[in-house]
């Protein structure tokens, strides 16, 4: 048998990889859901003469083999380990910064698609019967430049945005108040106001926006020190969950517990946070119950509070928004990449004041944006 | 189905091999051309069509060629070639030749003709095997799913090496695997699979964000670092390629002829071309370099030979004008060694080294720009711009892989790692661990989790 096995070692030891995971694959039950991916995995395809004819089919199982490959999670894991031996400075996408920051690769934008996008802000603003404010978010690395590896290609956003109102971005809007909020990051950059493994500001850098915002409409803001903050522990976001840097320093989510009602899809919850998403991998998904369509929120009439807010936005304002409940009575936001409704008849009604909110790279390249202009 | 995909590996791969020992021995011809079809199928399955009518084509004329004499022989080779050729031409040629000339004005435009995978390689293979029953009938393989394995082996059908009858037709009538067999293939296999997933896809990464930033706004030094990096690519994806099929062909008994022999460890292009893609290099010589009289005619005519085969090597390489221009390119510089300087460079090893480094990503160049307006762009940051990003980041993010990849090319490490998988010991644990990796990377690939939750 040693005979018969050693002058064929290695072709048996391929062979037996490639077997075992065969026959592994054949045995094991495949697995519905992967929680690491975050996605419901391919499973069987079924076979039918069309999908085969059309390819439809091969392509259904290349993937089916590759999401119910016994021990995914593991060879994934493994060739994330095996890079950290490249030493390189990026993986997927995700740029490795000083202090544990990732930072996702965003190296170019179309200033087309980015004026289109304010054309059609502006158009909305323009048939709006209310006064319309803009706040757009820069990307962590505009603000924590400082903390990029040296030479790092990332698309110059700091020239576009800076200069407030005067500057390139601020005297593209027309009929609304372009409100700078770059100034007030730049001033605590030092400070915990961008995640370091999620694309997203944290409460405190949405705090500051909050204050810029109020100062300009005339609002009492929120004293941080007047609340009662809760952290969550432990919070690994999207620039980790793509590159899955080995001993990667995870984040804190910062919340303050205002008494508010949220309605979103006809479900009526009694906090505007998400509790359950603590314990879920998406856990910035807590705030206003993560990203949907619509969102209506009400809170208790109270001195100085104004009436009604329309928020269009993305997922940065979900941070900042529970703020705002200190100055509306309620506030609806809307999100267009989900919100299939009409923005003409969403402008004509009667908010007291509306404000836009998107991340810098949403205002250059989402093109559901574009709706706001029909 | 690529040779590196997991679909492969652990599906199709395992089966064949179990199939294949089960099979009674007079079977196993048919059992291989069926699964080589399935094989094609499974990733191109119109293409699959086209590939039975090259083979029918092939088959027919040459069974026609080896029963005529005179004329008639002639004529019925000319209407095979035709046939080959021509369906090569409109599958990959039309467009490409309605888009040049609705560039002059002429009021037509492309209809969309898709070529099917490999199709520059099954036909080479098939009209390879017209001219040689043609020259010798005792080449004519009247077995028909003989014939068809000839035609559409798996392991050489969507990447070559173009393979000539003579390759396979001892093999095809009978052969043994010998535990010598399975271990060289073992290493040419695993050789060939690390080359594809960790060398070619690791450095990928490098060209392709250069290119997606732009030439225009990249530095001197980044833009020569990623031409680097596409040669690097090229080199790794094609060879290891080669090596997995010879490697998956002795687990079947068969030797496919050798592709790839460290090419950039030339001192000349001439030197080059002898040993890269060399399965291709030798059908362009015997079939089209050596019948217009190769260098044994006058020098212009010379001359004119190998332009013809320079200008048809660049068009194979695919159907737009920058491949041309990159096969032109080779005709001058193989023209100028020739003639003028190659005895200087192959006596200044060193000299001709860090020439054929130059040309050859001067080549690169050429080849990888398809937009022929991107190559003046291109060059002009090549030779001499100033300013644009810096390479400093993607030279330390991609310096390890850069460094293996330089090294891992040449015939020194060539020769370590021969000599080093030709230990048993070391040939197992490198299976194991190199296997363990690839497997990592391939999955790895694969991972594009969902950021947000689903709706």
């Amino acid at each position: 048998m040693k005979k018969t096995i050693r002058p064929i070692r290695s072709f048996l030891i391929l062979f037996l990889i490639l077997y075992g995971l065969l026959i592994a694959s054949v045995i094991l039950p495949d697995r519905e859901y992967s929680s690491t991916e975050n996605k419901y995995l391919a499973t069987l395809p079924s076979v039918s003469l069309k999908s085969v004819l059309n390819g439809s089919f091969a392509e259904r199982y290349d993937t089916y083999v590759s999401d119910q490959l016994p021990g995914r999670d593991s060879w994934i894991a493994l060739r994330s380990v095996s890079e950290s031996f490249l030493l390189r400075t990026e993986n997927n996408g995700v740029v490795y910064g000083e202090d544990g920051y990732l930072f996702q690769k965003y190296t170019s934008f179309v200033e087309e698609d980015l004026r289109d996008n304010i054309g059609a802000i502006n158009c909305f603003s323009s048939k709006a019967s209310a006064p319309v404010y803009v706040v757009i978010v820069p990307s962590s690395y505009t603000v924590l430049g400082d903390l990029l590896p040296e030479g790092a290609p990332f698309a110059d956003q700091r020239s576009v945005m800076e200069n407030g109102q005067t500057g390139k971005l601020g005297s593209l809007f027309s009929g609304c108040s372009y409100i700078d909020i770059l100034s007030a990051l730049d001033r605590h950059s030092d400070e915990y106001i961008y995640y370091r493994t999620d694309h997203h500001w944290t409460t405190d850098g949405a705090w500051l926006a909050y204050n810029v915002l109020c100062t300009h409409l005339g609002l009492d803001s929120f004293s941080r020190s007047s609340g009662k903050a809760y952290e969550s522990e432990g919070f690994l976001g999207t620039s980790y969950s793509r590159c899955r840097r080995s001993g990667q320093i995870a984040d804190i989510i910062k919340y303050y517990p205002f008494d508010a009602v949220l309605t979103e899809g006809g479900n009526t919850h009694d906090s505007i946070y998400d509790y359950t998403k603590l314990s879920t991998r998406d856990r910035y998904a807590m705030f206003l119950y993560g990203n949907g369509a619509e969102r209506k929120i009400e809170s208790a009439p109270g001195a100085g509070k104004k009436g009604s807010l329309l928020v269009i936005k993305d997922s940065f304002a979900d941070c900042l928004i529970p703020f705002l409940t200190n100055n509306y009575e309620t506030i609806t936001c809307i999100d267009p990449r989900y919100w299939s409704g009409s923005f003409s008849s969403l402008a004509a009604e009667g908010y007291d004041d509306i404000l836009i909110l998107f991340g810098f790279e949403d205002l250059a390249g989402e093109s559901s944006i574009l709706k706001l202009g029909f | 189905m690529s040779l590196g995909s997991l679909v492969f590996l652990v599906r199709f791969l395992p089966v064949s091999i179990l199939l294949y020992y089960i099979c009674p021995v007079m079977f196993r011809n048919t059992l291989l051309a069926l699964l080589s079809l399935i094989f094609y199928a499974w990733g191109d399955i119109t293409g699959l069509a086209v590939l039975l009518s090259v083979a029918a084509a092939g088959y027919l004329a040459a069974w026609g060629i080896r029963s005529s004499a005179g004329f008639w022989k002639k004529l019925i080779l000319i209407s095979g070639l035709v046939a080959v050729f021509g369906c090569l031409a409109f599958f990959k040629y039309t467009d490409f030749i309605l888009e040049t000339l609705a560039s002059f004005g002429v009021p037509v435009s492309p209809i969309g003709v898709t070529a099917p995978a490999g199709i520059s390689f099954f036909s080479f293979s098939a009209a390879a095997y017209l001219i040689d029953v043609y020259n010798d009938t005792s080449q004519f393989c009247a077995s028909v799913p003989d014939y068809l394995l000839f035609i559409s082996f798996f392991p050489k059908l969507l990447m070559g090496p173009i393979t000539r009858i003579s390759d396979m037709k001892d093999a095809l009538k009978s052969r043994t695997v010998t535990s010598n067999d399975l271990e060289q293939g073992t290493a040419e296999f695993i050789t060939g699979l690390t080359k594809k997933v960790i060398l070619a896809d690791g450095i990928s990464g490098l060209w392709n964000e250069v290119s997606e930033i732009g030439f225009e706004r990249s530095s001197c030094l980044l833009c020569w670092l990623a031409v680097l990096a596409f040669g690097l690519q090229l080199y790794y994806d094609f060879s290891g390629y080669s090596d997995m099929a010879s490697g998956i062909a002795r687990f079947f008994g068969f030797s496919l002829p050798e592709n790839f022999r460290t090419p950039y460890s030339s001192v000349s292009a001439t030197e080059f071309w002898r040993r890269w893609h060399i399965s291709m290099g030798g059908w362009f010589r015997q079939y089209v370099y050596f019948p217009l009289g190769g260098s044994r005619c006058g020098k212009l005519r010379n001359i004119f030979n190998l332009f013809a085969v320079w200008a048809l090597t660049g068009l194979w390489h695919g159907a737009s004008w920058n491949f041309v221009l990159w096969g032109l390119f080779y005709f001058v510089l193989l023209v100028l060694e020739k003639f003028i300087y190659l005895g200087f460079l192959e006596s200044h090893r060193l000299i001709g080294h860090i020439y054929l480094v130059f040309i050859t990503l001067i080549g690169w160049s050429l080849f990888a720009v398809r937009d022929l307006s991107g190559i003046p762009v291109l060059f002009s940051r090549l030779f001499g711009g100033s300013g644009g990003l810096s390479a400093g980041y993607f030279l330390r993010n991609h310096a390890v892989m850069l460094v293996m990849c330089v090294l891992l090319c040449t015939e020194q490490a060539a020769s370590v790692w021969k000599k080093l998988m030709s230990r048993r010991g070391f040939r197992s644990a490198a299976v194991l661990v190199l296997l363990a990796l690839c497997l990592a990377y391939i999955t790895g690939s694969t991972y594009h989790p969902f950021l947000y939750a689903q709706f």
